[in-house]
């Protein structure tokens, strides 16, 4: 270590690349999109300049992108297009099809088309983490520096209050001793629909 | 206020515009914008055709040759004007003296004895004892004035900033800059480092020896102290294991140093920062440091702490001479004016 480290350590600390978790938990993920590209092109720090070649982003890693909450019937009716070059091979798969084969891969459009059309894209993609729970691999949350505010707040779901916070609650009025409470509906599992038309679909709704 | 260069265009629900156009040019006029301009390639082109044309009429380049081969060299009015440059009052055979090299100073005299001359009358003296002593007194001056400045500073660290003010690249940098270089008489052209810094030492004590020993420190303060305005203490002291010294320092006070780890960011990274404050028992934070790894960090947070308890953080507060010479000059001329005086 010479006398010479001082500025040396000061330029690392100012161009140190830092890790943000983000949690799409019931998030819109084309606004959360706005939010995680301005992290992933360095627009949060002051040392950022419009370069070509320069990159000041940070790491951003996404969990719970399984439970993201598009807007309206965007499930039905956003699709995503695919091409694979070959002629007549055009594919445009809706929302929840593309949700159901991989969980990761909505929020990952949606980044995707943000981060503007140019060549640091792609690299710049490399530093989007994203996985559908909240497991993440230990050798990367241990990297993690801070988190980056929801947009919207998650509101508790009413069957996760336990019965001690139940209890807790101040309650106005309660049923009579006597009162006796319907049973509940039996929640029967969705059955597959056997009619559903397999192989190529056109469902071509734009 | 519209002139003939402003157009205003108005767009429905997006409000007034203004867009300036050069009415001769048109657009391309890019009136306000900062650019390289248009005839800066041709000129650039233009200097380095004739450039090699000179070079292809001489393709030996001419050594370079000292100032007393051009016109309108007078070497006393030049050494009157470089006391008068300084301020100073100097004994004129003492500056000469200084400016005197050795070795030149053999060759002249065996010149003369060539031409049979009178060698005791006209022997130039060199300024070889006079630039030892020179560096003598520039060493205990800095060492008092360091002193001064730099109060908490332990004996190792002045005598680091003294060796680097007075070492030959920096007083032949402050020669040049004074103008000793058209003035020396020496064999080489341009002189030496070495050459320069023993004028600079010359010259210290031919100011000593004409007006005295306040007169040779305000010179020192201004010329050399002034030189560490924008230098961090730190880079010129190397201080060899600084954990070791933090920790005798602050266990002679009776007190032990936590190091804790207080950031991080990308840990299993190549590009992994740590940032670790040092405690003292009494959980006071006395020091930060950066790293690539913790045990970089640590030491670099001992350095701090360092710097913090000697008073050489980086950027230092102004000098104590300046503001002294301020004070003093701000009393002295009340009824003039306020500007800043540096040398009397």
């Amino acid at each position: 270590m010479s006398a010479l480290a001082g500025k040396r350590v000061q330029q690392w600390l100012t161009l140190s690349r830092g890790w943000w978790l983000f949690d799409a938990k019931w998030q819109d993920p084309y606004l959360s999109a706005k939010i995680i590209s301005k992290y992933l092109i360095g627009c949060h720090k002051p040392i950022y300049t419009k370069s070509k070649n320069g990159d000041f982003g940070d790491h951003v890693i996404v969990i719970n992108s399984a439970d993201i909450a598009l807007k309206a019937d965007d499930w039905y009716y956003r699709v995503y297009f695919h091409h694979s070059g070959y002629p007549g091979s055009a594919t445009w798969t809706k929302a929840w099809e593309v949700h159901r084969k991989n969980p990761t891969m909505i929020i990952n459009r949606a980044v995707y088309g943000e981060l503007g059309v140019n060549l640091t894209r792609r690299p710049t993609m490399e530093r989007l983490h994203i996985f559908k729970d909240d497991n993440i691999p230990q050798i990367l949350s241990e990297n993690i520096t801070d988190q980056i505010r929801p947009l919207r707040p998650v509101p508790r779901r009413l069957d996760s209050y336990t019965q001690e916070e139940q209890n807790a609650f101040p309650k106005l009025f309660d049923y009579p001793k006597d009162y006796v409470l319907p049973e509940p509906k039996p929640r029967v599992p969705r059955q597959p629909d056997v009619n559903r038309q397999k192989g190529k679909t056109r469902n071509k709704i734009f | 206020m519209l002139n003939k260069y402003h157009l205003w265009l108005e767009f429905a629900n997006v409000g007034i515009r203004i867009t300036r156009y050069n009415v001769t040019l048109g657009l391309l006029g890019h009136t306000g914008i900062r650019r390289i301009h248009n005839h800066v390639r041709p000129t650039l082109y233009a200097l380095r055709y004739r450039k090699e044309i000179e070079k292809r009429k001489n393709p030996i380049p001419k050594p370079p040759s000292h100032r007393n081969t051009f016109l309108e060299w007078n070497y006393n009015a030049e050494l009157f004007a470089f006391g008068k440059r300084l301020n100073e009052e100097f004994d004129s055979n003492l500056l000469r003296q200084a400016f005197v090299e050795k070795s030149y100073a053999v060759k002249e005299r065996l010149r003369q004895e060539e031409l049979n001359l009178n060698v005791e009358t006209l022997s130039l003296k060199d300024n070889e004892s006079m630039s030892q002593e020179g560096m003598t007194i520039l060493k205990s001056n800095l060492n008092a004035i360091l002193a001064r400045e730099f109060p908490r500073l332990p004996e190792s660290g002045i005598h680091a900033i003294q060796g680097y003010l007075t070492s030959d690249s920096v007083l032949s940098n402050f020669s040049s800059q004074i103008g000793t270089k058209d003035l020396i008489q020496c064999n080489e052209i341009p002189p030496t480092e070495e050459t320069l810094s023993r004028v600079f030492c010359g010259v210290i004590s031919a100011i000593q020896n004409s007006s005295g020993r306040k007169r040779v420190k305000t010179f020192i303060e201004d010329f050399v102290l002034t030189h560490l305005c924008d230098k961090d203490i730190n880079e010129i002291w190397d201080v060899q294991k600084p954990w070791a010294m933090l920790t005798d320092i602050l266990s002679s006070k009776g007190e032990t140093i936590e190091p804790r780890l207080l950031r991080q960011a990308g840990k299993n990274t190549l590009l992994s920062v740590f940032i670790v404050g040092l405690y003292t028992s009494e959980k006071k934070l006395i020091g930060t440091g950066t790293g690539e790894t913790v045990e970089i960090a640590q030491e670099m947070a001992a350095r701090d702490a360092l710097s913090i308890i000697h008073g050489t953080r980086y950027p230092r507060p102004t000098f104590k001479f300046l503001i002294e010479r301020q004070n003093t000059s701000a009393i002295s001329t009340a009824k003039e004016t306020t500007q800043l005086k540096l040398r009397n």
